[in-house]
């Protein structure tokens, strides 16, 4: 019996240092090891054996079960370290294949301009608001002071519908509305896409997006005026500008300014993006008029308020210097997908 | 507009004022400045030249001159001007000078030096006046700097014109230099004139129309003799644009160009009857304006006309029957004010802007026109002596200018500019622009002054605006406003925008496009699709879109069309408002804010119905509303649907838009190579619809059994009815049925295809025995069998 255990010893141990894979490991521990293995075999002959050497054939299994435990544990380990060396060792690793990512789109720069100024101005309290392309005179006009007989009601600046309706020209008539919805006080912004009639080139578009802000309060002071547009635009163009308030008219608003910033590209001194003026128009705001108050069914002896307007398209244009304004609604790939998220 | 400071020096002192300040202190406290342009320096520095001497050099058109310029000897210069002589006083530019980009040196010419030249009023930017070398009216000592002579240096000041659109006072060099005045705190030059009028022929004017002519006022006048401007007339009119005519012409001009009216001389032999009439045209009334160009009148038309006939369209331009010629030796001089609108009205329809038109349009202070027919009198009895006014100062004023007074209080001015004046500080800013005021217990009774009173001022906040602009604004510090904390917003509407983008872009992997509110009429018209019901543009930009969008689709073909030869794959999406007519047409239009969802590529294989669903059920996942249900068939008719692979999306029960791909007669008809699907949402109706709330159960405590059928059935039979048929079996212990695959071939059978579903079963208080899933599978293929004829695939 002693005979047979080293025959079955050396068998096995020549089996498994032989082996190759885990696999044929693991067969050869089942096959030698396992409860119907050739060990358990043999072990089922201990009933013949005298009882006096019974102790020695057992320790005699035992160290051959253990031997080949060994053997086998061993080889299990080199061939796993084998397995791990060859795939850390892959010399023809190529880090530069294309490789196949999940389609990623982009947003229309314009919507991500219009987000970032949604932001600067949700994180100070401002209602984010919507209101209609197709308008009524009334809104677009009326409301806003703007008289019959003002040059801006002709056919020249504004598409009218054959139903009376127009396309708004501005976003301003969204202060009504806006106003009557809220009553006061409250502050709100509102983009959206505005129309003029007008011929398109490089700079011209009849279509074109602005956005809106307005703020009624019980006071408000051309004082107050100044502080909020350049802790407006601090945030929005994210560090520091210089602004300053110039006449404007415009018929809403009283008194009404034209809003400049420092010319960003030379920092006030001249050169050819301010046409030598250190300046850049940016903005109209103003004073809220007393008659716009009204329409939006404010006493204007109680309220007040700040508005302005602005370019969004040229914002956006001027942040990613886009050079033709026609871009912006052509709906050209080539164009879109150069403002990839991330 | 051009401003020539030379001119506004003859109504304000300008000595001593940096003229560069003054410019940015009017762009700060007036109106915007576009450039400061300094004329002359160059053509100043010339001097009188005497020629001595003219010989013509034979066989050239040139002559060799000596000229004294004041120098020891004289000077040879070759010139080539026809009108060159001896015995003339000329400009004379001396070698080593600058002429613009000219710089003169001496030279050989034909063999002859130069030196020098002999220049030309336009060469020496004087006028338009190129015809021949400048020759001075009054000679002077040779030598003499020219700039010496003559204003020649001259700063102009660029206005944009947008920024004085509401102030009818500023249109003329007077009105300008009233704000000059203000802001560097010097008076005003009065205007000191005195006319002899006389009876002789009295003329006699109607206003017909009143509503539309403000006042008329016309003066006679005789033994004008038409002649060329003097210098000093010619170059301030040069410098602001205007081409020197003659005298008379040229007095109206200079006279609009200085105090803002617009004048119209008429030639009197051509006014007939001895009247004027300002009445409106007839319709369909002919009328030949002096650039010789036939008009076609309507009834809102204003014209001027004499006893038989028009004369001039009012307020625009004169009629060719009664311009001044050279022979013209009597003037009948117009100075009216007429209604803004109507001027511009005409003026717009005809396409005919003039300067006259363009101050019109402003609504003139009617006072003006008084002043303005005096001053054109002054002027041309200066430039002809001989000149005779032969009538009274003709005027018909039926309403005088109402001057608003508006009640100012101290304290509004404080709070709206947020700072505080010193009372007498207020008071001054208003006096020195021409208000009146009388102070009372809290504040000042302020009389707006005729020239603002027109259209721009009515109200104490339009004071408050004169007040803030003569302090600067930039002199006010900024201040915090006081403001109310408030609920924050809740701004559903953009969040859920922005969620949809989201997905769209980072999950869906699509482009976002911005497309016209209107619609492509030239692809509406290929695919067959042009709507019958839109609202349609009054004056649209062109043909090709001539009405509101009332779906994305077509325009998000029309950016396929775009891409189509460089992208194989095109994949986008747009939110935007479409437009559905209202039943009223008072009312505005129903104006959805819609999805719009395009995915096109080139791959025969690709299933896009099944793609866009994806897209459209992970989107609903997404945005909190839980995936839309599909129903298929029935979308409504669109030309581009494809008109069996389409599905009706609804949330909630409601039907909020539809999905399908792009009929294939479509694509044909656009030319496309690509395949392509769309899926248009109401978004505003899908938000309204119930957000998904969420819910948890605890995990399960025992296992889940899983069992795969793979079922064989007839094409006909819809996957959503095998799903029902295994899900049915037992509602309770059957948690979910999830689709695997789909597969066909032909040992499976011509006509059969076999879905493969995987069910997974649990019961939350025990372990499930296997016989009890058996027994479940058992149920399952009977009821696969019984409502699907459905077969195991063997």
């Amino acid at each position: 019996m002693i005979e047979q255990l080293n025959a079955l010893e050396t068998e096995a141990l020549s089996a498994v240092e032989k082996a190759a894979e885990e696999t044929t490991v693991r067969e050869l521990e089942v096959h030698y090891l396992g409860k119907k293995g050739a060990l358990t075999a043999i072990l089922r002959g201990m009933r013949d054996v005298p009882n006096e050497q019974r102790p020695i054939v057992g320790q005699r299994v035992n160290e051959v079960r253990a031997s080949l435990q060994a053997a086998i544990d061993t080889q299990r380990t080199s061939i796993e370290t084998a397995r791990i060396e060859a795939l850390c060792n892959d010399p023809h690793f190529d880090a530069t294949l294309p490789s196949d990512r999940p389609k990623v789109g982009a947003l229309h720069p314009l919507t991500k301009i219009t987000y970032h100024i949604e932001d600067v101005f949700r994180a100070m309290g401002f209602h984010l608001l919507d209101y209609p392309e197709v308008e009524s005179e009334y809104f677009n006009f009326e409301a806003l002071n703007i008289p019959a007989d003002h040059p801006a009601r002709d056919m020249q600046d504004t598409f009218w519908l054959k139903n009376g309706h127009l396309l708004r020209t501005h976003t301003s008539p969204g202060q009504i509305r806006a106003m009557r919805t809220f009553q006061a006080p409250f502050r709100a912004i509102f983009p959206g896409k505005v129309f003029r009639f007008e011929k398109i080139d490089a700079s011209h578009e009849h279509t074109f997006h602005q956005v809106e802000g307005l703020m009624i309060e019980r006071e408000i002071s051309v004082s107050n005026l100044i502080y909020s547009m350049k802790t407006l635009l601090d945030a929005i163009f994210e560090r520091e500008v210089t602004i300053r308030l110039r006449p404007g008219y415009f018929p809403f608003v009283e008194p009404g300014f034209e809003l400049d910033i420092q010319c960003q590209v030379c920092g006030g001194s001249g050169c050819s993006v301010c046409k030598q003026s250190g300046w850049l128009e940016l903005l109209p705001c103003g004073l809220v008029h007393p008659e716009v108050l009204r329409h939006g069914g404010l006493d204007p002896n109680e309220w007040s308020g700040w508005a302005f307007g602005l370019g969004l398209s040229r914002l956006m244009m001027m942040k990613y210097q886009v050079e033709d304004i026609r871009h912006i609604m052509a709906g050209d790939l080539r164009f879109i997908s150069q403002f990839r998220q991330g | 507009m051009l401003i020539s400071c030379n001119w506004l020096a003859r109504h304000v002192d300008l000595d001593g004022v940096d003229l560069d300040e003054l410019g940015n202190r009017f762009t700060l406290n007036v109106a915007e400045l576009e450039g400061v342009h300094r004329l002359g320096q160059d053509a100043a520095q010339c001097v009188v030249g005497y020629v001595l001497e003219a010989a013509h050099i034979d066989g050239t058109h040139l002559h060799l001159c000596q000229v004294d310029t004041g120098d020891s000897d004289p000077r040879q210069i070759i010139c080539g001007a026809p009108n060159i002589a001896a015995g003339q006083s000329v400009p004379v530019v001396l070698p080593g000078m600058q002429l613009g980009d000219l710089k003169i040196e001496e030279r050989t010419v034909r063999g002859h030096l130069s030196q020098g030249m002999i220049a030309s009023e336009a060469e020496l930017g004087l006028s338009e006046d190129n015809d021949g070398i400048m020759v001075l009216a009054d000679p002077a000592q040779p030598g003499t700097v020219l700039g010496d002579l003559f204003p020649i240096e001259d700063v102009l000041f660029e206005i944009d014109n947008k920024s004085l659109t509401h102030r009818p006072d500023c249109w003329g060099h007077r009105g300008i230099a009233r704000e000059v005045a203000a802001l560097i705190g010097r008076p005003l030059k009065p205007q000191s004139q005195r006319i002899e009028y006389t009876d002789e022929t009295p003329i006699d004017i109607r206003i017909q129309a009143p509503e539309a002519c403000y006042r008329y006022t016309a003066v006679t006048m005789d033994q004008v003799s038409v002649a060329p401007s003097p210098l000093w007339l010619k170059i301030l009119l040069h410098r602001v644009g205007i081409r020197s005519i003659n005298n008379a012409v040229d007095a109206t001009n200079f006279v609009m160009l200085d105090l803002g009216n617009p004048l119209h001389a008429f030639d009197a032999r051509q006014i007939t009857g001895n009247c004027i009439t300002v009445r409106h045209a007839k319709d369909g009334e002919q009328f030949t304006t002096l650039d010789e160009t036939d008009r076609q009148l309507t009834q809102s038309d204003l014209l001027i006309a004499d006893g038989e006939r028009g004369v001039a369209l009012a307020g625009i331009m004169g009629g060719l029957n009664s311009e001044i010629k050279d022979d013209t030796t009597a003037i009948v001089l117009e100075s009216a004010t007429f209604n803004a609108s109507t001027v511009r009205m005409t003026s717009s329809r005809l396409g005919l802007r003039t300067d006259s038109s363009a101050r019109f349009e402003k609504s003139l202070d009617p006072n003006l026109a008084e002043d303005a027919s005096t001053a054109f009198c002054v002027l041309l009895k200066e430039l002809c002596p001989e000149l005779r006014i032969t009538s009274a100062f003709m005027d018909r004023f039926p309403q005088p200018v109402e001057q608003p007074i508006i009640d100012l209080s101290y304290d509004l001015v404080h709070r709206r500019l947020g700072t505080t004046l010193p009372e007498d500080t207020i008071d001054n800013y208003l006096t020195r622009l021409g208000f009146q005021i009388e102070k009372h217990d809290h504040g000042l009774r302020v009389t707006v002054p005729t020239w603002r009173a027109t259209k721009d001022i009515g109200i104490a906040a339009d004071l408050v605006e004169e007040i803030g602009r003569s302090y600067g604004y930039d002199n006010i510090a900024p201040t915090p406003p006081a403001v109310t904390l408030a609920k924050p917003a809740e701004n559903k509407q953009k969040e859920f925008e922005r969620a949809i983008r989201s997905y769209l872009t980072q999950g869906a992997g699509l482009d976002e496009v911005l497309t016209y509110s209107f619609d492509n009429e030239p692809l509406l018209e290929k695919i067959k699709s042009v709507p019958e019901k839109r609202l349609f543009l009054a004056n649209a930009i062109s043909a090709e879109m001539p009405a509101m969008r009332t779906s994305l689709a077509p325009n998000l073909l029309g950016a396929l069309v775009k891409n189509e030869r460089r992208f194989d794959s095109v994949n986008l999406f747009e939110i935007g408002r479409i437009f559905q007519p209202a039943d009223d047409a008072k009312d505005l239009p129903q104006q959805p804010t819609t999805l719009g969802i395009l995915i096109a590529n080139k791959s025969e294989s690709s299933d896009l119905f099944q793609h866009a669903k994806g897209i459209v059920l992970g989107l609903g996942i997404a945005i909190d509303r839980g995936q839309p249900e599909l129903t298929q068939g029935g979308v409504s008719e669109r030309p581009w649907v494809h008109p069996i692979r389409q599905a009706r999306l609804s949330a909630d029960g409601i039907q909020i838009g539809y999905l399908a791909e792009i009929h294939p007669l479509t694509l044909n008809q656009l030319d496309l190579g690509h395949q392509a699907a769309v899926i248009e949402i109401n978004i505003d109706a899908w938000r309204e619809r119930r957000v998904q709330e969420l819910s948890y159960s605890a995990l399960p405590k025992f296992p889940s059994v899983y069992r795969d059928f793979a079922v064989v059935v007839e094409e006909s039979v819809r996957a959503d009815d095998v799903r029902q048929a295994i899900a049915c079996v037992d509602a309770e212990l059957i948690r979910n049925v999830s689709f695997q695959s789909i597969f066909r071939s032909p040992e499976l059978g011509k006509g059969l295809k076999c879905l493969a579903w995987s069910m997974t079963v649990r019961h939350d208080g025990r372990t499930l025995t296997d016989s009890e899933v058996r027994d479940l599978e058992d149920r399952v293929w009977r009821s696969l069998a019984d409502r699907v004829s459905g077969k195991q695939r063997t």
